[in-house]
C-alpha cells in the first residue's frame, strides 16, 4: 500500500514540482501512472522508491518511510528505471551476485520468464540489446517477489511481441499483497492491463480512477483530463 | 533491530560483489603503477597513488544516473554500503597489496638483487596506518564530488591547508612548528569524523 500525504517536492526550492499532493494506492492491483513528458511521473516514482526525498509531507510505501531505505523494506520493492547500465557479466553471474539479496527470490520463475522472452541465461548483459536487457530486468523484478514493483516506462525499447508478452507476464503475477506501478506516456501500452490510473499534469494529480468504475477507455480519460 | 543496520551475511555478499565487479579496475590501476615505477620495491608509491585513485572512484556508481538506481535500491543498509567501499579501498587494498608484493618477491626472487619484501618491518605497518587515516579525506571527497573527485579533493585540501598556514603564521610561527609535529595525532581524530560524514552523506544521497 502507498500513501502520500501533503507531499511537496522540487528540484530547486523556488520551483516546486509537486505541492501538497495526496495519493492512496492499495495492494492487489496494477496502477498506471500517466502524464505528458515532464509532468513528474519519474519523480513521483523516485519519491515512492526513496531515491529522492520530499521537503514536506509524508510518504509511506508498504508501511515504511521510503527515505529511510531500510534494507528489509528494500527487499520488498523493485524499481526498474527507464534507462540503466548493466555490468559486463553474464545473466547467470548477475543472478548469483544479486538474487541472494532478495529472500523470496524465485529462481524457477526467473528462468521461465527468461525463456518466455527468448533470452539465453549464458548471454553477457552488455552484449544484449536494450530491449533484451530490459526483459531481463523485468524477469528479475518479478522473480524477487517484491510486494511493490515500480516500472518506469517499461515498454520503451520493447518490440510489439515483447509488449504483448510483458502484459501477459504482469497479469499473471499480480497478487493480493502486491502492487505494481507502471508509468508511461504511451497510453496504448497499458490498455486493458491496469486496474486503476493516476494522471499527472503539471505536478498535480488530476485524476485517480478505478477502471472498474468507468466505461471510458484510458485514452479517452487521458485526453479528457489533460488538455 | 541490528538487522536493519548491519547483517554480516548481507555485508559479506555486498563486499564479495564489490570485489568481483571492481577487480578489473583495481588490478589495472595497481599493475599500471607498478610498471610505471619500473621496479616492484616501491610499495608505498603504489599504495598511496593507487589507493587514492581507487578511493576517489569508490562511489562512482552512485554518481552515474544509469547505475545509481540499482546501487541505492540494493537491499543493504547505508552502513554496509559505506563499509564495503571502505574495506575495499582502505584496509583491503593495503593488505591485498602487501600479499601481492610478498608473493611477487618470492616468485621473482627479489632477494638476489633487491631487498626482500619484509612484511614484519614496523615501518610498513606504520605507513599503512598513515594511509588508512589520510585515505579518509579522499573517501569523503569521493561521495561529495560527482566528477573529478580526486582533483577536487586535492584542491579543497590545498586551500584548507593554505588558510590554516596563513592563520598559523599570523598567530605564531611556533604554532606552525607544533602543528606539523602533531598533525598525524590530529588526523587520528579527524579520520573517524570523515568516515562518519561519508556515511551520513550516503544516507542523504538523492538521485536528482
Amino acid at each position: 500500500m502507498i500513501t502520500l500525504q501533503n507531499l511537496s517536492f522540487g528540484y530547486t526550492p523556488k520551483e516546486p514540482l509537486f505541492s501538497n499532493i495526496n495519493l492512496s494506492l492499495k495492494n492487489g492491483e496494477i496502477c498506471g501512472l500517466l502524464g505528458k513528458n515532464g509532468s513528474g511521473k519519474t519523480s513521483l516514482l523516485k519519491l515512492i522508491a526513496g531515491l529522492i526525498f520530499p521537503y514536506h509531507g509524508k510518504a509511506h510505501a508498504m508501511g515504511h518511510n521510503p527515505s529511510m531505505r531500510d534494507p528489509v523494506w528494500l527487499e520488498n520493492i523493485y524499481f526498474l528505471p527507464e534507462s540503466f547500465s548493466l555490468p559486463d557479466i553474464t545473466i547467470h553471474q548477475y543472478i548469483s551476485y544479486y538474487a541472494e539479496f532478495y529472500k523470496k527470490f524465485d529462481h524457477a520463475l526467473f528462468q521461465s520468464s527468461l525463456a518466455e522472452c527468448h533470452v539465453a541465461p549464458v548471454a553477457r548483459l552488455s552484449q544484449l540489446s536494450f530491449g533484451q536487457q530490459k526483459k531481463c530486468l523485468i524477469a528479475f523484478g518479478l522473480a524477487t517477489q517484491a510486494n511493490l514493483l515500480i516500472l518506469d516506462e517499461p515498454t520503451n525499447g520493447l518490440d510489439i511481441p515483447s509488449k504483448i508478452q510483458f502484459k501477459k507476464c504482469l497479469a499473471a503475477h499480480i497478487a493480493e499483497d502486491r502492487l505494481i506501478m507502471i508509468s508511461t506516456h504511451q497510453v496504448h501500452d497499458i490498455e486493458h492491463m491496469v486496474d486503476s490510473i493516476v494522471i499527472l499534469d503539471e505536478g498535480k494529480i488530476v485524476l485517480h480512477q478505478q477502471m472498474a468504475d468507468t466505461s471510458k477507455n484510458i485514452e479517452t480519460l487521458f485526453s479528457e483530463t489533460v488538455s | 533491530m541490528i538487522n536493519h543496520y548491519f547483517n554480516i551475511a548481507r555485508f559479506s555478499r555486498l563486499l564479495m560483489n564489490d570485489i568481483r565487479l571492481h577487480k578489473k579496475i583495481i588490478l589495472s590501476v595497481t599493475l599500471t603503477l607498478m610498471l610505471f615505477v619500473c621496479h616492484f620495491a616501491d610499495y608505498f608509491f603504489v599504495l598511496y597513488v593507487g589507493g587514492f585513485i581507487l578511493s576517489s572512484m569508490a562511489f562512482s556508481e552512485y554518481h552515474d544516473p544509469k547505475r545509481a538506481h540499482s546501487a541505492l535500491t540494493l537491499p543493504c543498509s547505508a552502513l554496509e554500503k559505506v563499509l564495503s567501499k571502505w574495506m575495499l579501498t582502505s584496509i583491503g587494498y593495503a593488505l591485498g597489496l602487501v600479499i601481492l608484493y610478498f608473493l611477487l618477491s618470492i616468485v621473482l626472487h627479489f632477494g638476489k638483487s633487491l631487498e626482500r619484501f619484509d612484511i614484519l618491518q614496523p615501518a610498513l605497518w606504520m605507513g599503512i596506518g598513515k594511509y588508512i587515516l589520510l585515505q579518509s579525506v579522499v573517501f569523503l571527497g569521493a561521495i561529495s564530488f560527482k566528477k573529478y573527485a580526486l582533483i577536487k579533493t586535492a584542491l579543497t585540501v590545498s586551500i584548507f591547508c593554505a588558510i590554516l598556514f596563513l592563520i598559523a603564521i599570523n598567530v605564531s610561527p611556533l604554532f606552525l612548528v607544533s602543528l606539523s609535529g602533531i598533525s598525524l595525532y590530529y588526523f587520528s581524530w579527524l579520520a573517524p569524523v570523515f568516515w562518519y560524514v561519508t556515511y551520513l552523506k550516503l544516507t542523504e544521497y538523492e538521485l536528482r
